[in-house]
């Protein structure tokens, strides 16, 4: 029983073994399969796409506002610029007599007018060097991820501190030239004034943003101060030769303009760099 | 899905290379030595970092172009946060929202609760303890509802009660999205986690399903006695103790990473996930 069944299994397998052979197809050539992958190229460039588009922007997430930027880092920033503004510029303030304001009682060289324009500028730097970004790296990598152009946040931060700055600035000038108007003994040409104190303090701050975008913290600081300690020696020059006060003026108005110029080119820059504001690194990096 | 193509990325002395790795939904726990590269890829992952060379890609969308798309969908909590201590919990919560763009403080509140931080809503950060301050940081990181999550060591100073609400949390939360948590405790996670990444000295030495993790180890688990003559000097030789405890009859219980049976009678135990992470490093040290 045993043979014969293996002699009809070998028998069938002799039978079987043309016609398999012919029937087994070679495998594919690599021509073969890429001529087949280009083929479904199509099909695969189509799943592609379907799927890049499933993620989209967070819809709870709304567009980015410079004004909401502005109001929050207000509302967390507050206490300390406050503090720190009203104490300075009420030093100022008391510092300065109303009957004497051209010249200082503790320091007779320091006068109303000289006074505000070596202060305010300072105090700009100092409030954006220490504002500019969190100490802690932890908090500065959450702030970072933020879908803002990631600058706007810095931006809007550095914004609200000279706002903030140049406000009390103008409020505690105000008072003093009321007190020098009341006291009635000098009189202030208060636009002059103004526009000395706020030319140099803006035209700092716009280059401190126009540089921190481009090259660092460290870099606009560095700029600011030498340009500060610049104008810090013109000045004096300009105190010990005599120019006409509307000579002054125009100059502090120029610089007042550029200031804006650089703030207003600060924000356009602010809004197309893409690297993270103060991320782990602990730098600005630009692109 | 993450996709990471060919990351290399120097912090210092340290560096990480990552060749191709992809990472699925839901959630991956992130293991691995200190300064193995855990808080590094994490960095990189939430878009603290952008990558020097290589790409990841979320859902097919890149860093290069399309970071603020992936920033509003990311959440990160990092090891060594320190929450602005004299801001209340719900200030705080709605500072970092607006930085996020998110203007719904509903979510603040539903947040609270899920984290049991309601009663401590107008409380100042300092005032809270470690654990309540890290819950307060998770929070944080949820609060636009991110399809990408990112902790690292999200547990850390929370009591038992604490971790386990953190991880009931955070596995229903992973349901079509995709987490990845930097941990140490394996064990704890190993009902909610998905995955396991192990990152070896930069680079991802495994990554798969936590069945995966378990399986294929070239050691396996042992337990059993020994007198304390035999451990003093076991202890002295061999590396390879997962764990020991004392036992009664001046004799020790000991938890053994061996290929035979270290003593007559021993016996061989499915290794838990903790078992599995010290097989790897134990064989990687080898």
């Amino acid at each position: 029983m045993r043979p014969s069944i293996d002699q009809e299994i070998e028998q069938l397998e002799q039978e079987l073994s043309e016609p398999l052979r012919q029937a087994v197809l070679p495998p594919p050539s690599p021509a073969e399969t890429a001529s087949l992958i280009a083929a479904l190229q199509p099909e695969f460039d189509a799943m592609r796409a379907s799927h890049m588009s499933s993620l989209e922007f967070n819809t709870q997430v709304e567009e980015p506002s410079l004004w909401r930027l502005l109001r929050s880092q207000f509302l967390m920033n507050w206490k300390t610029i406050v503090l720190t503004g009203s104490a300075v510029f009420l030093m100022l303030i008391l510092l300065v007599d109303p009957e004497r304001p051209f010249n200082n009682f503790l320091i007779p060289s320091l006068s109303a007018n000289s006074l505000f324009p070596v202060i305010t500028p300072l105090l700009l730097i100092a409030c954006m060097l220490s504002s500019y970004r969190s100490w802690n790296p932890g908090m500065r990598a959450v702030e970072s991820i933020t879908p803002y152009p990631p600058a706007l946040v810095l931006y809007s931060r550095m914004l609200m501190v000279m706002g903030f700055i140049l406000s009390w600035a103008l409020v505690s000038s105000t008072i003093v030239g009321i007190r020098i108007a009341v006291a009635g003994e000098y009189q202030l040409p208060f636009i002059p004034f103004l526009l000395q104190w706020l030319g140099i303090s803006l035209l700092i701050g716009g280059i401190a943003m126009y540089v921190l975008f481009r090259k660092g913290m460290k870099l606009a600081i560095l700029c600011s101060s030498t340009v500060y300690v610049c104008w810090f020696i013109v000045s004096e020059y300009m105190h010990a030769t005599i120019y006409p006060v509307s000579y002054r003026s125009a100059l502090d108005g120029i610089m007042l303009l550029i200031g804006l110029v650089l703030l207003v080119r600060s924000y356009y820059r602010s809004k197309i760099i893409r690297s993270g504001a103060g991320g782990a690194e602990g730098s600005y990096d630009c692109d | 899905m993450i996709a990471i193509d060919n990351l290399e990325q120097q912090v210092g002395e340290f560096s990480l290379r990552i060749h191709e790795l992809r990472i699925s939904r839901g959630i991956t726990l992130l293991v691995g030595a200190n300064g193995a590269g855990k808080s590094t890829l994490l960095e990189l992952l939430a878009t603290v970092r952008l990558p020097r060379r290589g790409s990841i890609q979320y859902d097919g969308r890149s860093v290069q172009n399309d970071l603020p798309l992936l920033r509003s969908q990311i959440g990160y909590v990092p090891s060594d946060i320190e929450l602005y201590e004299d801001m209340t919990v719900y200030k705080l919560l709605k500072y970092l929202g607006e930085l996020k763009g998110m203007y719904h403080f509903e979510r603040i509140e539903s947040l609270l609760t899920d984290f049991r931080l309601t009663p401590y809503r107008d409380v100042r950060i300092k005032r809270l303890s470690g654990g309540e301050q890290r819950r307060v940081a998770i929070a944080q990181s949820l609060l636009a509802s991110p399809q990408f999550l990112f902790l690292d060591e999200p547990l850390n100073g929370m009591d038992s009660a604490e971790r386990k609400l953190i991880i009931a949390y955070l596995n229903k939360y992973a349901e079509g999205r995709t987490i990845v948590t930097a941990i140490h405790e394996l064990d704890e996670w190993e009902a909610a986690g998905d995955r396991v990444l192990w990152m070896d000295q930069g680079q991802a030495g495994f990554y798969g399903n936590m069945h995966q993790w378990k399986a294929d180890l070239p050691y396996k688990v042992w337990v059993g006695q020994i007198t304390r003559e035999q451990f003093q000097l076991y202890f002295d030789t061999d590396r390879n103790m997962i764990e020991f405890r004392e036992a009664e009859g001046g004799k020790m219980d000991l938890r053994i990473v061996s290929k035979e049976p270290p003593f007559h009678g021993w016996k061989a135990v499915p290794p838990t996930m903790e078992d599995a992470y010290f097989i790897r490093k134990f064989t990687r040290s080898k």
